[in-house]
């Protein structure tokens, strides 16, 4: 069974279309990230679920259940929001218990219920604190907590760890995903960044201009993007604009490059090649059965365990990542030869 | 220490005006209010709790002032939320008839009570024509204290209104929707969310009104010329008629103050203090 389902979803501000025609399904106890470009949607989808704006098309189900007509109050969803909108005028303990209190649960389940949501963010012994005497991300801790009191049919996170600084940001993103696995929430977790949302979802839906690109797994997201937007925005990555031959060949300038064999129509398209995957061609090696591009060393920087080079092929920036360990890496504008194997360049739609 | 100084220096002619225009005048109200033909003497304050028509002002005046305050408070609130919720123009131009009233001396609005609601006053007459209603009747509640209070209520509403736009555009409108997605009805949310993010806005309005209208004097004068016996007004009788006491003057103006600035600091106090929630 679903938990959440969008179907054929559309929203629209005056005349333009914040989400357009969305359809989207969450497994039960599935971790899904929302992820695109600020101004995206991503948000809009995210009130959508919650009930705070109503489709102006299509369907908001969950655990199977239409939502038209169902205000938020009723939905039963747990929040939880970047700038933590914690009760400043309730102790830790009251902003928890706050959805069970609206709910009249007795206090003697409540307190219990409180205390173990309390210690599962490790925050027992905060309970009367204030939220103004907590730091960013003990404040987003007790937000999860209070937001997991209800027992929410699914919990909603909009960027919840944007306001944090980079170290607690780590820390409380695999913590986040601890809780949700232990607790089986089905979760929408929405961010704009791509490397938060490939380390902790099951699945992750790309958006752009209102619309879900791909879908899938992060592993099918960053091995297999459905196209160079999706493949621009998941890591950093080489695309060449060009034209596909079919057949496993790319045109690109006046070159024809042995590429993956891809399902892809002939026609324009973008060469995705990772970084990682190029290396540099001794001066007189023989091509074999990989492609060699001449160019000349641009750039270097230094990123602990890589060395990232740029190298200017026919005005081109390519990027190139060589793995730290390098006896003798190429000087400044050294010309040097590159080299990439057929399975290394993957056509994808779109340039 | 540099940087102190130069502070200080930015903030002598503040201080200047602060000094000439305020605290000298003050000064010397407090200087004569403590002499009497010459020779100090704390009288002028003594009679002002022992003389009736000083303990009447005073009370009159405090009560009059706490009854603008919570009217004024009632119906300022939600309109300032309806002018909040107002959008583009339409806001615009709200915002700016909220403004008139306050650019209007207090002697114009009094009139133009008195040109609406008195005797023979438009409304009256239109009232009368209709229902038959007694004109002098009718009118007499305008030129007691009640009646100030209404027409104080013309220039007070608008200043709470202002005061509270700008605190509904400050509001952090996640805690009223968390509130909601944990179940919250809309009388939890006022009572748990709404009104304590707005208290401290709301108390600063009240007490700004309490204390405009404490030393409110155009309005009062030109509606009831010195029959209401408020502070103001018994401040005027007496360095206006030929009974003159500026001495006694000067103890009401320095009661009077204390009043105000005794609201405005308690406010400053309770609500404004780091320990405050
Ligand atoms: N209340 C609103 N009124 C008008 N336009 C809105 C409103 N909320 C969002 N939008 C517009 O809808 C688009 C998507 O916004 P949003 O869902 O907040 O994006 P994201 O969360 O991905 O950054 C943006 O272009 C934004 O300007
Ligand atoms: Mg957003």
């Amino acid at each position: 069974m679903t938990g959440v389902e969008l179907r054929s979803v559309s929203k629209r501000f005056g005349k333009t279309y914040a989400v357009r025609n969305v359809s989207l399904s969450v497994g039960k106890g599935e971790f899904l990230s929302l992820v695109g470009p600020s101004g995206c949607g991503k948000t809009t989808t995210l009130r959508l679920v919650a009930g705070f704006l109503a489709p102006d098309e299509g369907e908001v189900l969950l655990n199977g259940e239409s939502m038209g007509g169902v205000g938020v109050r009723q939905r039963q969803v747990g929040i939880v929001f970047q700038n933590y909108a914690l009760f400043p005028n309730l102790t830790v303990f009251e902003n928890v218990a706050f959805g069970l209190r609206t709910r009249n649960t007795p206090e003697d389940i409540l307190r219990p219920k409180v205390e173990q949501l309390l210690s599962m963010v490790g925050l027992d012994r905060r309970a009367s604190a204030w939220p103004r005497e907590l730091s960013g991300g003990q404040q987003q801790r007790v937000a999860l907590a209070r937001a997991l009191a209800i027992t929410p049919k699914v919990l909603l996170l909009d960027e919840p760890l944007s306001a944090l600084d980079a170290k607690v940001r780590n820390s409380l993103r695999f913590e986040i995903k601890r809780i949700q696995r232990e607790s089986g929430i089905t979760t929408i977790y929405v961010t704009h960044d791509q490397e938060e949302a490939l380390s902790i979802s099951d699945r992750v839906a790309l958006m752009n201009e209102g619309r879900i690109e791909q879908t899938g797994s992060p592993r099918d997201i960053y091995l297999r993007p459905a196209n160079s937007f999706v493949a621009d925005f998941v890591g950093v990555n080489n695309l060449l604009e060009g034209e596909y031959l079919g057949d496993g060949r790319f045109r690109w300038r006046e070159r024809i490059l042995s590429v993956e064999n891809v399902p892809l129509p002939q026609g324009p398209c973008s060469l995705m090649i990772r970084p990682e995957r190029i290396s540099i061609a001794s001066r007189d090696s023989a091509s074999g059965d990989g492609n060699i591009l001449p160019g000349r060393v641009s750039g270097k920087v230094f990123l602990g365990p890589l060395l990232r080079l740029a190298v200017d092929v026919e005005g081109e920036q390519i990027l190139v990542d060589l793995l730290n360990t390098e006896i003798q890496p190429p000087a400044l504008d050294e010309e040097i030869r590159l080299r990439f194997s057929p399975d290394d360049g993957r056509p994808v739609a779109g340039r | 220490m540099e940087r102190r100084s130069g502070t200080w220096l930015l903030l002598l002619p503040l201080a200047a005006v602060l000094g000439l225009f305020l605290l000298w005048p003050l000064a010397l109200v407090l200087w004569e209010s403590l002499f009497i033909e010459g020779r100090f003497s704390l009288d002028n304050y003594l009679s002002l709790f022992v003389r009736k028509l000083y303990r009447e002002s005073l009370t009159t005046s405090l009560v009059l002032s706490a009854s603008t305050a919570v009217l004024g408070t009632a119906v300022g609130l939600p309109l300032s939320y309806f002018v909040h919720t107002t959008r583009g123009r339409a806001k615009n131009i709200l915002l700016a008839l909220t403004a008139v009233p306050l650019t209007l001396s207090g002697l114009v609005v009094g009139f133009a009570f008195i040109v609406l609601l008195g005797t023979s006053g438009f409304i009256t007459i239109i009232l009368r024509e209709l229902f038959g209603i007694n004109p002098l009747e009718f009118s007499a509640f305008l030129f007691t204290w009640r009646g100030l209070v209404i027409a104080y209520l013309y220039f007070l509403i608008p200043r709470m209104i202002l005061t509270m736009t700008a605190a509904w555009s400050n509001a952090n409108w996640s805690l009223v929707e968390a509130a909601v997605s944990l179940g919250a009805g809309p009388v939890t949310v006022l009572r748990k969310v709404l009104f304590p993010m707005l208290a401290p806005a709301i108390l600063a309005g009240s007490s700004l009104l309490f204390a405009v209208s404490m030393g409110a004097f155009g309005t009062a004068f030109a509606l009831t010329g010195t029959a209401v016996k408020i502070l103001p007004l018994v401040i005027y009788t007496h360095v206006s008629e030929l009974s003159a006491d500026i001495a006694k003057a000067d103890a009401l103006a320095i009661v009077l103050t204390l009043v105000t600035t005794g609201v405005i600091l308690a406010y400053e106090k309770f609500f404004t203090s780091p320990s405050s929630r």
